[in-house]
């Protein structure tokens, strides 16, 4: 452990820390009670759901390693695999955090095992977040023991079984995912199959631009980013050049559908025509898909790291934007919502959204979160390839 | 097994409010001495909130005038999205079809409140003083919405909601819709009410009498 990165550690969780308490806290506030029945999920669920992608798509990337055993450029994937699974397992941290500061009634939460309702999407997340995390922990343990137990090596039948098991997990937790919000009908914009393949090609995408932001940034403090330059360039280059169309084309093929709905249609123009067009034109396509396109093929061409890391910035942000304006937008065109009637001369209802101070507060203690795990286990893990473990007795 | 129901006729309704009045002191308004304690924008919490529809902008409708005053309120559906949405079988449909939250599993995910097609659930964030009204009344932090008021039954096969009661119009009904007798039965067999959004499949059980025009 470095004495900067434990300085670096330790601000982080005094900041994280800090910003959450202070959120939750004044979470709720008096004002918000005029906006709630037209939009009951805020910016939070949002970044939930935004972290939860993250996650599960860059255990999807592992998978192409773990599971289908292709070994990248130079055998660059064994190089970065452990920090990869390390990273699934981190990411999906802050989007339980934010998912828990967004209930009202924190406190009554073991009524999700208690009362455990099979009918219900949102019961089955957590049981598919807890499969989730386990099977990767158990992924991250066997990487690690078999780097110093040579029984543990040799038995490659257990570490296939292990990596189909996280990603068949992983698949059900989009799937659920996608249909926590697809089987709610009262929202026209998300009701139907489309999410969760949508999910799917968002998460990867999302999944391999947090990756190798973290892998990168890793490899750069530790001046060893040429050893994996190529691996970088080759494998995200090759994710985000297929991915992006792929993505496009489910965007598309959503509005499409939504055109032929005209419940469904009302959120989409709001999108491409109304208030919101210059996000969705702006953010959602140029800087979310032509932008990130472009400097794919720059970077392939140039051999050159800097306009990859430009475009996986870009796609982080897009990936957010996108699911705030399917979420938040979404419920502002949901059916039976007031927005446009008046209560009898009594009062008038707004039908926009703005999320309050403690939300952005929390929004931002999740997003702090983030790096401040991922750090923790960069310092604590042995992640590099021939490391033995040294610092966590479990892992001896 | 019973299967309670309402039925709001929009022809009887003058939009004098008595039954949104009458839920928000049956359900909402709490009374401390002299002093009463209420949500800010009251009428919003009000669990059968009138609405002018449609309303200014909005598409209008073949045969409702323009400014039919309106309620948003729970349907008690028999095939409720907010009772399959909830993760800990919080929101739940009694034996008698009535769709009732049990507070103590709530964990206030909201899941319902985005379910439900009807935006009938509402959720209060301020402060209130004082106790709910009654054991099913509004507490901040829980979604809320129409209990026909439940807690008038008293374990009794039929009973009479605040807004039914306050009706000066008989412009509401409430009964068992598997009671041939009772008139919501016989409005509803002879056609003349609607359930809304029926095609959903949620099977309302709040029936509309629009207005003959």
């Amino acid at each position: 452990m470095t004495g900067r990165g434990v300085v670096a550690l330790i601000v982080l969780l005094a900041a994280t820390a800090a910003l959450l308490c202070y959120g939750i806290l004044n979470h709720f506030p008096e004002e918000a009670s005029l906006e709630i029945s037209a939009v009951p999920w805020g910016i939070l669920v949002p970044g939930y759901v935004f972290f939860a992608l993250m996650a599960t798509g860059s255990s999807i990337v592992n998978s192409i390693y773990t599971v289908f055993g292709y070994r990248g450029p130079g055998g660059g994937f064994e190089r970065v695999i452990k920090y990869g699974v390390w990273f699934s397992l981190a990411t999906i941290v802050p989007a339980w955090i934010l998912i828990l500061a967004d209930l009202t009634h924190r406190e009554d939460i073991l009524w999700m095992i208690l009362g455990f309702h099979p009918v219900s999407r949102v019961a089955w997340m957590m049981v598919l977040y807890a499969l989730f995390a386990i099977t990767l922990a158990v992924e991250l343990v066997y990487m690690i023991r078999s780097e110093v137990n040579e029984r543990l090596r040799q038995m490659k039948g257990l570490e296939l079984a292990i990596a189909v098991a996280v990603l068949v997990v992983t698949i059900a937790v989009h799937s659920n995912l996608g249909q926590v919000f697809g089987t709610i009908i009262a929202v026209p914009a998300w009701y139907g199959p489309h999410l969760a393949a949508y999910f799917i090609a968002s998460a990867v995408l999302i999944g391999a631009a947090g990756q190798f932001l973290y892998v990168a940034t890793v490899k750069a403090f530790r001046g060893r980013l040429s050893e994996t330059r190529d691996f970088h360039l080759s494998v995200c280059g090759k994710l985000y050049l297929v991915g992006i169309p792929v993505l496009a084309f489910f965007m598309i093929w959503n509005a499409i559908t939504a055109w032929y709905n005209s419940s469904a249609w009302s959120f989409y123009e709001e999108l491409i025509r109304g208030e919101y067009a210059l996000e969705y034109w702006g953010v959602e396509v140029i800087a979310g898909l032509l932008a990130p396109l472009a400097l794919t093929i720059i970077a392939v061409k140039r051999r050159s790291l800097a306009p990859l890391v430009a475009a996986s910035v870009l796609l982080l942000i897009a990936g957010f934007a996108s699911k705030y304006s399917l979420i938040v937008l979404g419920q502002l065109a949901r059916l039976g919502a007031e927005g446009s009637k008046s209560l009898l001369g009594l009062a008038y209802m707004t039908s926009h959204y703005t999320p309050t101070t403690s939300e952005l507060l929390i929004l931002a203690g999740g997003i702090l979160a983030w790096p401040t795990i991922l750090l923790l286990g960069t310092l604590l893990l042995p992640l590099d390839p021939g490391e033995k473990p040294r610092r966590l007795w479990i892992l001896k | 097994m019973a299967r309670m129901a309402m039925v709001i006729d929009l022809n009887k309704c003058v939009g004098c409010l008595a039954c949104s009045v009458a839920c928000l002191r049956e359900n909402i308004v709490r009374q401390l001495g002299d002093r009463a304690e209420a949500p800010s924008n009251t009428f919003q919490y009000a669990r059968t909130r009138p609405v002018e529809y449609p309303a200014a902008g909005e598409a209008h409708v073949p045969g409702v005038p323009r400014g039919t005053p309106f309620f948003i309120q729970c349907h008690h559906c028999e095939h409720a999205p907010c009772v399959a949405a909830c993760p800990t079988g919080a929101s739940y449909i009694d034996e008698r079809g009535v769709v009732v939250l049990d507070k103590k599993r709530c964990i206030g995910c909201r899941s319902c409140m985005v379910a439900c097609p009807y935006g009938a659930r509402t959720m209060y964030l301020g402060r209130l003083e004082g106790e709910p009204p009654n054991p099913y009344g509004l507490k901040p932090g829980y979604p809320d919405k129409c209990t026909f008021c439940y807690h008038r039954s008293n374990g009794k096969a039929s009973w009479t909601p605040a807004c039914v009661e306050a009706c000066a119009f008989g412009a509401r009904v409430f009964g068992d819709l598997d009671d041939e007798s009772s008139e919501v039965s016989r409005i509803v067999r002879q056609g003349r009410a609607v359930a809304l959004l029926e095609g959903l499949g949620t099977k309302p059980k709040l029936y509309i009498v629009l207005p003959r025009r």
